[in-house]
This record gives structure tokens, C-alpha cells and sequence, in this order.
């Protein structure tokens, strides 16, 4: 039996100088390695014995380790044999020092760990796949949450939409899945706010027209008075105590029937022959004097101003053929507040009704207040005054608006003379807009008003 | 050490050097292995002094000719010592060429 020697052995072993020469290296490395044991022996340095990246990791890790604390164990490193073949191999080493303390020699002792090296990469393949499997299951919290807090901004985006903000615009990340649905949202929001734009543009429009119309219709008055004035006193006659039904008038409307009768005018049905709307049409129905002229002309003017839901606007005035003056009114349907009498003690009939009526002599007092000087009614009137010698008659415009709230039940005299009297000068410019504040309780109003009560806006 | 009466602050330091951290040194590796700043060199007026190791697997001499050949008035010092870490493996020969590299300097 063979004397047992380590050269042999299960592992390889091996004896360098401090920078990797090889003094002795056993069988066991030499044909690990595929070296002539001899000449290794020669010169050799130990790292060539390794793939590049272990001679490497010799350098930079083992050689400093083994030079400050003496040993390295367990180093993971690759020997490459002539050919080219790896053989993974842990190292274990350690520095043989001097008396001075220097390192003299290196002693290595190399295990053969195939194995080991391939479960290690199953740990770590293990551990990577782990770990991806976190990054991916984060990943997918992330996006879930990304989603869940789109959807919430969808949804806060949709609330602002439904409480009226049209001007905040919806907005996700570009890469969300619910783009397309925020892309609709955002084409919907732009089309309401481009409509509603379209709708004040036009509503706008409208109403400089009517304030055009309006002021037309006040200037119309004027002259109407001014004209019919000087000669009214010796060529009017007593106008027609009924007109034909289907007569034309101007060429524009026709006369359908009558709708009441008053003490100084008749309220007839016309039709307007251009687009056969309805209107009510009241005419002068008594001997026209200057001073009912002047009345009539002055109403015509007042309500001109008049641009309110619960008060009767006006569209025209003129004259027919046979001199009597006639002003054009919108045709309001239902019926009287008398017919309702039995509903007075109704509170919720009533206030609603006496809201609107109070809201309509408002309107009126408002208009009244604005109105500028009409200079050509009160110069006509002053004259007037002063041929009759001082006649002064108690002129309480006031009256009117409580006339047209309650159906001509009782007609008041309006006498542009008194009205002068008052003290408070009125604005010399004619500013026909309402009021800011007006305007806008007109357009809060407008929303929720109850259906326009007949007696407020009867003919 | 500097405090010969207290060993385990040695031992504690040495432990400290010795641990790798994977993450720091997969970090050091990507930064010292894909680095190329070859073309910097020509750039560098410091005056520079190039250690170049005998035997160096990671810096072989022609790394040290080359640098040497780049840095404009640097100096190439061609040492006994081997491997990448002189100043562990050769000490005194590093602090040699460092101290008569300096009062060179110094001097000039």
C-alpha cells in the first residue's frame, strides 16, 4: 500500500510567493488545470491558472485581504485548463509572513464545486425571479392606483362639469387607458361651452336689437305726437266705434276681433301678415284731443322703456289711415286675476302672483326713474298748459304700471307736465340698458320664474 | 493601528475593509469596467505620476505607456512590485516614488 500523500488528494493545493509565482503545485491541480506539474513549477504565476474575471477578483479582492488580515476562504473563482475548459472551484488561502511581518508565501487550498456553483446560481436565478416578481407585482399596484386616481379625476372632472364649470379642461396623462372616455368628456365640455357661447352671443345680439327696437319705437312717438299735434285739434273726427274684421292695416297687420274694450281705447286681435304671429292692438277709441294724444304717445313711449317677464312688451305704433293712433303689443293668453278670486286666500297662490306683480312695478318705477326728459312732450304739454290757462291735472304715473299689472281695470293720467315737476334731475343721456343688478335678477329669475300669471301681462 | 492598547479597533477597521458589499461592489465593477475616459487625458494639466505595477493583470505595462504617452509631462515609474494594489503589496516601494515624485514637484 502507497505511502498516503497529500499530492493526490481530493483538492488542489498550492504554494506561490507573495505575487503569484508558483513554487509547488499537487497532482490534483496540475491535471485539474491540465498542467505539466513540473513545468508549472517554472515560473508560473498562479493567476494564469484563472478565467480573467477571477484573476481579476484575485487581484483586486484575495491579494489586498490576504495582505491586511492573512487569509480568504471560500472565494468563488474559475480555473481554465490549456484548453479553455472552466472548472468552478472555491479557494481557501492564507500568508505565510517573515519574522519582519512581510508576507513570504501564500498558501491556497482549492475545492472542486461544480455543484455548488450550480445551486448557487439556482439561489440567485430564485432570488432574481423573486425580486422580478416584486418589481412587477409593484409595477402592477402602481398602475392600479394610476388608474384608480384617473378615475377619481374623471369623476372630479365630471362633478365640476355637472356644478357648471364648463371652463376647467379635462385633462389625464397622455398614456392613461381612459383617454379616449376623458378625450370624449373633453369634446363634450368644449361643445356645451362653445354652444352656450354661441346662445350669449346671439341672446346678446338680441337684445341690442329690442333696445334698438325699443328706442325706434320711443323715437316713433315723438314724432308721432309732434306730427299729429298741430293739426289734431281741427281735423280729428270720432273714430270708428268698431273695425272690420280682416281690414289691413299699413299693409302689414290684419284685424281679426276684438279683445276689450276700455273707456278711451279698444283692444283688438291682429295678426302680423309677415309671419301670422298674433298681437294685441289698441286703438284710440274717443275723439283724440291734444291732451289724450299726448297720453297715448307718452304710454307708447313709456312702455317702450319697459323690458320685463311679467309686463306686456311693445312692437309697434302708427297711425291708420283715418288719423287714429294705434299701439302693437304682445298677445298674452289665460285669464283675468279676477276669474281667480276664489284662489285669494290661497297663500300659495298668491304670493307667487303678488311677487310677480311686485317685481313688475319694479320694473316700471325703475324705467320711470331712468327716463330721460322728453323735451318735445313737455314743450307740447307746457304749451298746452298755457293756452288752457294753468290747468294743472293730477298726473300719477305711478298709476300706469298699477294699470297695466291690473288689465286697464282703472286707466291713470299721465301728465308729462307734473312728472317734470319732480324734483330729482333725471339723467340727461338716455341709457336704455337696465341696470347690472337687473338685468342679472331678470336672468336668475328667468330660470325658476312660475308660469307667467295671465293678469300680470293681459292685453 | 494607532491605539496598540485597544486591538479590537483593529480588528473591527480590518473587518470593515475586508466585508463586500454585492450591491457597492456590482456598482464599482459597472463604473471601473465601462468607463472610458481615454479621451479625457489629453485634458489633464495636473502633473501626474504613473505607478505601474509588474505583472498587473487588470493594468498590464502597455496601460501605463499609454497613459504615460496621454498625460501630457507626466512620469512613468516602472515598479518591482506586482499585482493592482502596491500600496498593500509594496508599501515602501510606493511611498518611495511618491515622495520623490512630490519634492520633485516641489522643487520645480
Amino acid at each position: 500500500m502507497a505511502l498516503v500523500t497529500d499530492d493526490d488528494g481530493p483538492c488542489g493545493d498550492l504554494t506561490a510567493l507573495p505575487d503569484g509565482t508558483i513554487l509547488h503545485l499537487n497532482r490534483t491541480l496540475a491535471a485539474w488545470t491540465g498542467r505539466d506539474q513540473a513545468a508549472a513549477a517554472q515560473g508560473l504565476r498562479l493567476q494564469s491558472l484563472l478565467t480573467t474575471p477571477s484573476a481579476l477578483l484575485f487581484e483586486t479582492h484575495c491579494v489586498p485581504l490576504l495582505q491586511l488580515q492573512g487569509f480568504v476562504n471560500e472565494v468563488s473563482l474559475d480555473l481554465v485548463n490549456a484548453s479553455g475548459q472552466r472548472q468552478p472551484v472555491l479557494l481557501c488561502a492564507t500568508a505565510k509572513r517573515d519574522e519582519a511581518g512581510a508576507t513570504a508565501l501564500l498558501r491556497l487550498t482549492i475545492f472542486n464545486a461544480p455543484k455548488r456553483r450550480e445551486y448557487e446560481r439556482e439561489l440567485v436565478a430564485a432570488r432574481t425571479a423573486a425580486e422580478q416578481a416584486t418589481a412587477q407585482l409593484r409595477i402592477q399596484r402602481e398602475l392600479a392606483e394610476r388608474k384608480v386616481a384617473e378615475q377619481a379625476a374623471l369623476l372630479r372632472a365630471v362633478g365640476r362639469m355637472a356644478a357648471g364649470d364648463l371652463t376647467t379642461p379635462i385633462t389625464l396623462e397622455i398614456d392613461s387607458s381612459l383617454l379616449p372616455l376623458a378625450s370624449e368628456l373633453e369634446r363634450l365640455r368644449r361643445d356645451i361651452l362653445w354652444q352656450i357661447q354661441a346662445l350669449k352671443e346671439r341672446n346678446d345680439e338680441i337684445h341690442k336689437l329690442n333696445r334698438e327696437l325699443r328706442y325706434q319705437i320711443e323715437q316713433r312717438s315723438l314724432k308721432l305726437v309732434e306730427s299729429l299735434g298741430a293739426r289734431v285739434e281741427h281735423r280729428a273726427a270720432q273714430p270708428p266705434a268698431s273695425r272690420p274684421a280682416g281690414a289691413v292695416l299699413a299693409g302689414r297687420y290684419r284685424l281679426e276681433h276684438v279683445l276689450g274694450r276700455g273707456g278711451m281705447a279698444t283692444v283688438y286681435q291682429i295678426e302680423r301678415i309677415s309671419d301670422g304671429r298674433r298681437f294685441a292692438a289698441k286703438f284710440l277709441s274717443v275723439r283724440p284731443d291734444y291732451q289724450v294724444l299726448v297720453r297715448f304717445a307718452r304710454e307708447a313711449q313709456f312702455l317702450a322703456r319697459l323690458a320685463h317677464p311679467n309686463l306686456i312688451n311693445i312692437i309697434d305704433i302708427d297711425v291708420t289711415e283715418d288719423r287714429v293712433p294705434y299701439i302693437v303689443m304682445e298677445l298674452a293668453g289665460g285669464r283675468s286675476l279676477a276669474e281667480h278670486a276664489p284662489r285669494y286666500r290661497e297663500r300659495a297662490f298668491v304670493l307667487p302672483v303678488l311677487a310677480q306683480i311686485a317685481a313688475a312695478l319694479d320694473a316700471v318705477h325703475a324705467a320711470w326713474r331712468r327716463a330721460p326728459r322728453s323735451e318735445a312732450l313737455e314743450r307740447a304739454a307746457l304749451r298746452r298748459r298755457a293756452r288752457r290757462g294753468g290747468h294743472r291735472e293730477a298726473g300719477r304715473l305711478r298709476d300706469l304700471a298699477a294699470a297695466r299689472a291690473r288689465r286697464h281695470a282703472r286707466r291713470a293720467a299721465c301728465d308729462p307736465a307734473t312728472a317734470a315737476q319732480r324734483p330729482q334731475p333725471y339723467p340727461p343721456a338716455p341709457d336704455r340698458s337696465p341696470p347690472a343688478a337687473s338685468r342679472a335678477r331678470r336672468r336668475a329669475d328667468a330660470g325658476r320664474r312660475p308660469a307667467r300669471h295671465p293678469e300680470l301681462h293681459g292685453a | 493601528m494607532g491605539n496598540p492598547d485597544r486591538p479590537e479597533l483593529g480588528a473591527e477597521l480590518t473587518a470593515n475593509f475586508c466585508r463586500t458589499d454585492p450591491e457597492i461592489a456590482r456598482h464599482f465593477a459597472r463604473v471601473t469596467f465601462f468607463s472610458d475616459n481615454r479621451a479625457d487625458l489629453p485634458r489633464v494639466r495636473t502633473p501626474s505620476l504613473i505607478l505601474q505595477c509588474a505583472a498587473d493583470v487588470i493594468a498590464p505595462t502597455s496601460v501605463g505607456e499609454a497613459m504615460h504617452d496621454a498625460l501630457r509631462g507626466s512620469q512613468l515609474v516602472r515598479m518591482r512590485a506586482t499585482g493592482h494594489c502596491p500600496n498593500l503589496s509594496a508599501p515602501e516601494e510606493t511611498i518611495a516614488a511618491i515622495r520623490a515624485f512630490l519634492s520633485q514637484q516641489a522643487s520645480a
